[in-house]
């Protein structure tokens, strides 16, 4: 077999191995993890696939009335009818749910990294700053989020930014805690003293060692709490306080079909199973991800390694 | 273990405090004529002249410092004297008082149904953990965690009410108001519930006097019902009184579609119709609440397990 | 019940055994597992006898215990082998039957007492439930029948004591209070899972002797299971020795103490209190006890055994197993060393 000069083999057969390599650990990931989480994460990566592209994949304008068309049942024109204007509700589910999907994932975003943040560095700095974090985190805990929304939005006004920043406001402590807890563990363990022994850096430390042991713990949390924050931005919605006219989401979609609930189940019907069918996705990648946190033990209901309730009931409450 | 009181007790104080601080606060962030606005929360007649605007300012003691202002304010609302309702002129804390019987009813329904429902199906599914039933309960309650209430509520009105006529769609005249709204509000907490009882119920299915009871002939069933449920309430109890606290404003979507006269529901009618001695009312009423329900949990907490206290995760 | 049945409980009759296991195995569930707890037992208990099944942790004995009643932990099965119950197949049995088995006519205790008791309800409450259970008593009765219960196995203040809970108890009084909820019924045979471990030496004599007395007053047939000699010699009748969930020696409680065969036996003896002298370590087995999962051919102990190679034969120990050679009357060793109806080869 002639020999292969190295020179020869270039940049695009190494690029192409690398590629391989990456898809066959993808792979794997995808074929060793929990039966939740790819259930969960292919339903998932459908929903927002089809909703970054809605724009190409609504049939019609979502605003386009056709008042000839109103109340329509399904129809090969109209997959899942029209409202009381004659829209297209499939186009108004697609569009809409940008909306809803956004603003959840905006508000778990950010108080993901603030709360992670945080709690990080809680745990670094200890003593008073630690306590009165702590104890804050403590009270927010117990406060049920529409309400501190609802509060809110009286002072600074509906809208879907008012309402990214209201939740957010609850929506951190439950990371803090849950960072703060790791960091603390992970800095006893052996191999990290280790690393300090040996001199790495401070930043080799965190992202060598730290971050790949803490992030599946924080990383189910997200998902769970993305899951209920989904349903917290509807009721909100719901409420009129989220996403104004004319722009809609689920959540508001499914207060005005209420009232032809008898005429047309299907309007109401259909953005609450929007709802209802991504929270679910997302909550499934959280108990995917919670039981490899916890793995076994007999099947046990893992709450993520906490020993206080009130810590597991943050993935639970409310 | 006392520190940890004593500390949860001082937060709990504190954050009273800053609650109280921001809800006095409400008017002066929401408006451009705050004095007016809490002239007219005082006051039973809307229809006054500047005069006695005039007059009611300086008997209000509107120009004092904010400070003096806030105690006033706060001595008041300790007794539950927050002003009249711009809306219709009722006394706020009347609207409190009967509002919160509502929700507090609500609430127990709704988690009552739920506990009934969850203790049972997590026992079952800790009997034969890992087995069908159990996968099949776990299933149950992970897709019952993601399902909207206010999803469910119209269609089981549809159903119960329009169709069968069983019961009535909205309102709050009677027992049979309740079924509804309760049965929409307990799907969530019933699937958390049944997880931590079957969670709990499967270390204590490995306690040795459960085997000492079957060992009397007690029979499986029996010994559940007599010596398993009791010892696995107590994770099961915080989260109900967490939920409770939640529930009681947290309800306000069910309590809007049923135009039930609850919390959640005065809240958000206050909200709407910048009703600002309302909204000054409630959200000190439920928030309280809700911190001194948190404060209860975790002294409840504490007191089971009296080695809890020590936050920090220790190597 | 019928009169013939219920005279059948109250006094069986003294030629059938009143419980017969033979060839017993233990598994776990698991196919993959493999592990082989007990194997090829047999076991006989007449009426109002005492026998002992001794070993150490690890052998099987309790997991023979649990068998009897079925109450094997989730991860063991009966492999094979019958449980007779004065003369009724217990492996046969419903649901039904089997809870009026246990507490009605076999009676259980076992090690840690405290733990035996359900923190959040009474002791009364709990010593009663076999009384309201087997016998009918209404509430009234079955308390007045628990405070007489207490006041017989020697505790002190039962009133107070049955209105009180587990954690207000010492250790030697929660099994006092174990072995009353287990007699309450009034079983034939009572079986006491290392009694007295984990207690102080004083009252573990206490323990013992209250057996004893319970044993003649309601003609009570006991299955003493221990590691511990000691407490064999004063209460057993028979002695069966376990070693890796096999039988290896059995025989009246006299024989085999004065002049064990067998040398896990005779190591045993050695062992406990009984030959401890001033002048002398206490002796200590060498090796811990082999797993018992591992199926090898050849004698178990003989990993352990002294014996074996002082007589040369260690060749055929390795090979196969020992058969039980009976030695004496109603005495059988499993050991090559031992000749049937002789002195041991070593004299």
């Amino acid at each position: 077999m002639p020999r292969l000069d190295p020179s020869v083999v270039g940049r695009s057969s190494r690029l192409r191995a690398r590629g391989a390599e990456t898809i066959g650990r993808a792979l794997h990931i995808i074929r060793t993890r929990h039966g939740s989480f790819t259930v969960g994460g292919g339903i998932f990566l459908a929903i927002v696939s089809a909703l970054i592209l809605s724009p190409w994949l609504s049939p019609y304008d979502p605003n386009a009335q056709e008042l000839l068309q109103r109340l329509s049942s399904p129809s090969t024109q109209h997959w899942l009818g029209t409202d009381q204007f004659g829209r297209d509700v499939l186009s108004r589910l697609l569009i809409g749910g940008r909306f809803s999907v956004t603003v959840a994932a905006a508000t778990i975003a950010l108080s993901v990294i603030f709360g992670t943040i945080l709690g990080v560095l809680c745990a670094r700095a200890g003593g008073m700053v630690d306590e009165v974090t702590m104890r804050i985190v403590d009270l927010l805990i117990a406060f049920p989020d529409v309400l501190v929304a609802l509060f809110l939005i009286a002072l600074i006004g509906p809208g879907h930014v008012a309402l990214i920043a209201a939740l957010t406001v609850v929506g951190w402590t439950p990371f803090a805690r849950m960072a703060r807890s790791l960091a603390l563990e992970i800095n006893a363990k052996d191999y990290i003293m280790a690393a300090e022994v040996l001199g790495c850096s401070r930043s080799f430390i965190i992202f060598r060692h730290v971050i790949p042991n803490a992030y599946r713990p924080i990383a189910a949390i997200t998902f769970l709490r993305f899951g209920h924050k989904l349903i917290t931005v509807g009721a909100l919605s719901f409420l009129g306080l989220g996403v104004q006219p004319p722009n809609s989401d689920w959540g508001a979609m499914l207060a005005d079909a209420l009232r032809f609930v008898e005429r047309a189940p299907l309007l109401a019907f259909s953005p609450g199973f929007a709802i209802f069918i991504t929270a679910l996705a997302v909550t499934l990648i959280g108990q995917g991800l919670e039981a490899e946190v916890k793995p076994r033990k007999d099947q046990r209901e893992s709450i993520l390694g906490t020993e206080s309730p009130s810590e597991g009931e943050e993935t639970m409450k409310a | 273990m006392w520190t940890f009181i004593l500390r949860r007790l001082v937060v709990m104080f504190v954050a009273l405090v800053l609650v109280s601080v921001l809800a006095f606060l409400i008017p002066y962030m929401s408006g451009p004529e705050p004095t007016e606005m809490i002239i007219h929360s005082r006051v039973a007649n809307l229809a006054i002249d500047q005069d006695t605007i005039d007059k009611m300012r300086i008997h209000l003691g509107l120009n004092r410092p904010l400070a003096i202002q806030y105690l006033d304010w706060l001595g008041d609302a300790i007794q539950g004297d927050f002003g009249f309702s711009f809306a219709d002129r009722e006394s706020v804390s009347v609207h409190i008082r009967t509002s919160i019987m509502v929700s507090i009813t609500l609430a127990l329904s709704a988690l009552g149904l739920a506990l009934v429902v969850a203790l049972p199906l997590g026992a079952v599914a800790a009997l034969k953990p890992g087995r069908r039933i159990d996968t099949f309960i776990t299933f149950l309650t992970q897709s019952l965690v993601a399902i909207p209430e206010y999803w469910v509520a119209p269609f089981a009105t549809l159903v119960f009410s329009v169709s069968l006529g069983w019961l009535p769609s909205a309102g709050w005249r009677g027992p049979e108001y309740v079924v509804l709204p309760a049965l929409a509000l307990a799907l969530r907490p019933m699937a958390y519930f049944t997880r931590v009882t079957r969670a709990a119920m499967i270390d204590v299915l490995e306690a040795p006097y459960i085997t000492a009871a079957l060992s009397r002939g007690l029979g499986i069933g029996r010994t559940i019902l007599r010596h398993g449920i009791r010892n696995a309430m107590p994770p099961v109890i915080t989260l109900f009184a967490m939920w409770l606290a939640g529930l009681i404003g947290g309800a306000v979507v069910i309590e809007v579609i049923f135009s039930i006269p609850g919390m959640g529901r005065l809240l958000y009618e206050a909200v709407v119709n910048k009703d600002i001695p309302m909204i000054q009312g409630a959200i000190v009423c439920l928030v309280s609440f809700a911190i001194l329900m948190s404060t209860l949990t975790d002294l409840m907490y504490v007191a089971l397990n009296p080695t809890v206290g020590i936050t920090d995760a220790s190597a | 019940m019928t009169s013939e049945a219920m005279n059948r409980h109250r006094h069986p009759s003294s030629t059938t055994p009143l419980l017969e296991v033979e060839g017993l195995s233990i598994g776990s569930s698991e196919a993959e597992v493999g592990m082989v707890v007990v194997e090829n037992l047999d076991l006989t208990i007449g009426p109002g006898e005492v026998v002992a099944l001794v070993g150490e942790s690890g052998s099987g004995k309790t997991m023979t215990a649990l068998s009897l009643v079925q109450l094997l932990p989730a991860a063991f099965d009966i492999k094979n082998g019958s449980i007779k119950f004065d003369g009724s197949n217990v492996r046969a049995m419903t649901t039904m039957q089997l809870n009026k088995l246990r507490g009605g006519r076999i009676g259980i205790i076992f090690q840690q007492p405290q733990a035996m008791l359900d923190p959040t309800a009474t002791v009364g409450s709990q010593v009663a439930e076999s009384l309201r259970l087997h016998r009918g008593l209404d509430r009234r009765a079955a308390n007045a029948r628990v405070i007489e219960l207490l006041r017989e196995v020697g505790i002190p203040d039962p009133v107070e004591r049955a209105r009180g809970y587990a954690h207000q108890m010492s250790g030697g009084m929660a099994q006092r209070v174990m072995i009353a909820a287990a007699l309450s019924a009034d079983p034939n045979l009572l079986i006491a899972d290392e009694p007295t471990t984990g207690l102080d030496v004083t009252v573990q004599t206490q323990i013992l002797e209250l057996l004893d007395r319970q044993r003649r007053e309601r003609r009570l047939a006991i299955l003493l299971i221990t590691h511990d000699l000691t407490v064999v010699s004063s209460l057993a009748d028979r002695v069966a020795v376990m070693y890796a969930g096999r039988i290896v020696e059995e025989g009246p409680i006299r024989t085999v103490l004065r002049q064990p065969r067998h040398p896990y036996t005779q190591a045993l003896l050695r062992c406990s209190i009984l030959e401890a002298r001033d002048d002398q370590t206490l002796y200590s087995i060498p090796a811990g006890i082999e797993s018992v999962g591992e199926i090898s051919r050849g004698c178990r102990f003989r990993p352990r055994c002294a014996t074996a190679d002082e007589h040369g034969i260690s060749e055929q120990c390795e090979r196969q197993e020992p058969e039980f050679a009976d030695y004496a009357k109603d005495c059988r060793a499993r050991c090559w060393a031992v000749a049937p109806f002789d002195s041991p080869l070593q004299g």
